[in-house]
């Protein structure tokens, strides 16, 4: 428990020192008067435009952001054997995983949670959707983080973690649509010998990413929740991705290195 | 020491030569302007769906921006006359697609894409956006009547199209008993019937006791409006 709790100051105090959290806090404000503008140009249903381009400009800063930090972070540990120095304490490699999961999660919940009150500052977003779409943030945050931390502690390289993990993001959230493609027979999917190799490569990508594509629907923000799947959805894909993640992320630290 | 200097200064020297060489760049380039090319064709929905990566609202916002400012751009801007109409409609209704609950796509279509006034293009182009609202109004009745009204006025005044006439007529006529749409709605099917070339459709509806009590329950409603109002302020 002491472990978690140090970890996580440990993340905090780098994340301030690194601007991670001033950059965020930043970049959400702009969003937010960017939106503003977005909003006010607007023809008709000018605060619906506003919540659906807030909300998505807050996921996107929050997924670059986490994914960038986390990369750059971890490659710093490893740099300066900080990771070598934490294993040879009494400290297991699934522990080592999980309380940096924890702490980076941690700070990806607080940043996170910004986004809701300034939803509601600005634009008045309604209370019941605003609070699925936010906790809707928060775990898909959370799916961001274990990817990032899966990417930077396999890879060796800061710059292939940032790729890897935005790679496999937005592969999350188009795998519905690639197997809605290889499902349908439709496009250039015939039914050749490649074309079926393809589209079975297709169904067994798509059949272990996570189903990003379900969350943060911007149309919880503007006519509240609905559309055929809520939080326990979400909560499920995270219960199931995250220990995915993290199981592959310390058998890759038992593998591979120190 | 003054070797230092002498670094220092050339250094901003460089800086300040290369930020003028910049602006003096920029003031060059300044009649270079983006064209304002034609509208591309709308994608299809598969395609709508990769590219809102799992966020539908999102998209479907970011392209009523796209396409309330599409003909405005480097300074300038592209006159309605010149829209290929065929294109605009057929983005309202993909586009339209992806968030069937709002009303952006016909407040789009109805006050700006729909306030052409050029004689020579008009009618053409208006009766391009009357299909669809009528399409889409008789598809949601309830949602959408005030789309198939604005339909029937466009169809009525500016296109003047029999064929779109009779089906516009004949779509309001059978809401007559649709508690969802307003009252006074199937009264709109007369004129368009006389724009259809069908006066004796348009005379016996005219005659028709359940549509003169309409009238009649309209007239008063609207009298009462203007006297509670005012001849000032109707």
């Amino acid at each position: 428990m002491n472990a978690l709790i140090v970890t996580f100051r440990y993340v905090l105090i780098t994340a301030i020192r690194d601007r991670m959290v001033a950059a965020i806090l930043v970049a959400q404000l702009a969003i937010l008067g960017g939106a503003s503008l977005m909003a006010s140009s607007a023809l008709a249903e000018g605060q619906a435009m506003g919540l659906a381009m807030a909300g998505e400009g807050f996921r996107a800063v929050m997924v670059i952001g986490l994914i960038t930090f986390i990369s750059f972070h971890v490659r710093r540990m490893e740099e300066t054997r900080e990771i070598e120095a934490i294993l040879t304490r009494p400290i297991s490699r699934a522990t080592f995983v999980i309380a940096y999961f924890i702490g980076y999660a941690g700070i990806a919940a607080l940043l996170s949670l910004v986004a809701g009150p300034l939803l509601l500052a600005g634009f008045a977003a309604g209370g019941p959707g605003l609070a699925e779409w936010q906790a809707s943030l928060v775990l898909e945050c959370l799916i961001v983080v274990a990817i990032a931390l899966f990417c930077a502690l396999s890879l060796g390289s800061a710059t292939a973690s940032v790729m890897a993990g935005t790679g496999l993001y937005m592969l999350g959230r188009l795998g519905a649509f690639f197997r809605a493609i290889a499902e349908a027979h439709t496009g250039v999917l015939t039914n050749s010998g490649a074309d079926r190799v393809a589209r079975w490569t297709i169904e067994a990508l798509t059949a272990v990413l996570p189903r990003l594509d379900l969350f943060g629907q911007g149309r919880w923000l503007v006519y509240g929740p609905g559309g055929g799947w809520g939080l326990t959805t979400l909560a499920l894909q995270t219960v199931i991705i995250v220990p995915l993640l993290l199981l592959a992320t310390v058998r890759d630290l038992q593998i591979k290195r120190y | 020491m003054g070797a230092i200097r002498m670094r220092t200064v050339l250094l901003w020297a460089s800086l300040a030569g290369v930020l003028l060489c910049q602006i003096a760049a920029n003031i060059a380039l300044a009649p270079l302007r983006p064209a304002i090319e034609e509208m591309p064709y709308p994608p299809n929905a598969r395609a709508m769906k990769a590219l809102a990566l799992g966020d539908d609202q999102f998209l479907f916002r970011s392209e009523v921006s796209w396409l309330q400012s599409f003909g405005d751009g480097g300074g300038r801007v592209r006159p309605l006359k010149d829209y290929d109409y065929g294109r605009v409609t057929n983005w309202l209704r993909e586009v339209g697609r992806l968030d069937p609950q709002s009303q952006s796509m016909f407040i789009l279509g109805s006050t700006y894409f729909g306030a052409i006034s050029d004689p020579a293009t008009a009618s053409a182009k208006i009766k391009l956006l009357a299909d669809y609202f009528e399409e889409a109004g008789a598809a949601d009745p309830a949602r959408r009547w005030t789309w198939l009204v604005w339909a029937a006025g466009k169809i009525q005044h500016v296109v003047k199209d029999p064929t779109l006439a009779r089906r516009t007529a004949d779509d309001i006529r059978s809401l007559a008993k649709d508690s969802a749409v307003p009252y006074w709605l199937p009264l709109l099917a007369v004129p368009l019937y006389r724009v259809a070339g069908d006066v004796e459709m348009a005379a016996t509806l005219d005659a028709d006791l359940d549509m003169i009590a309409l009238r009649r329950r309209a007239l008063k409603e609207m009298m009462g409006h203007f006297q509670k109002s005012g001849p000032e302020n109707p």
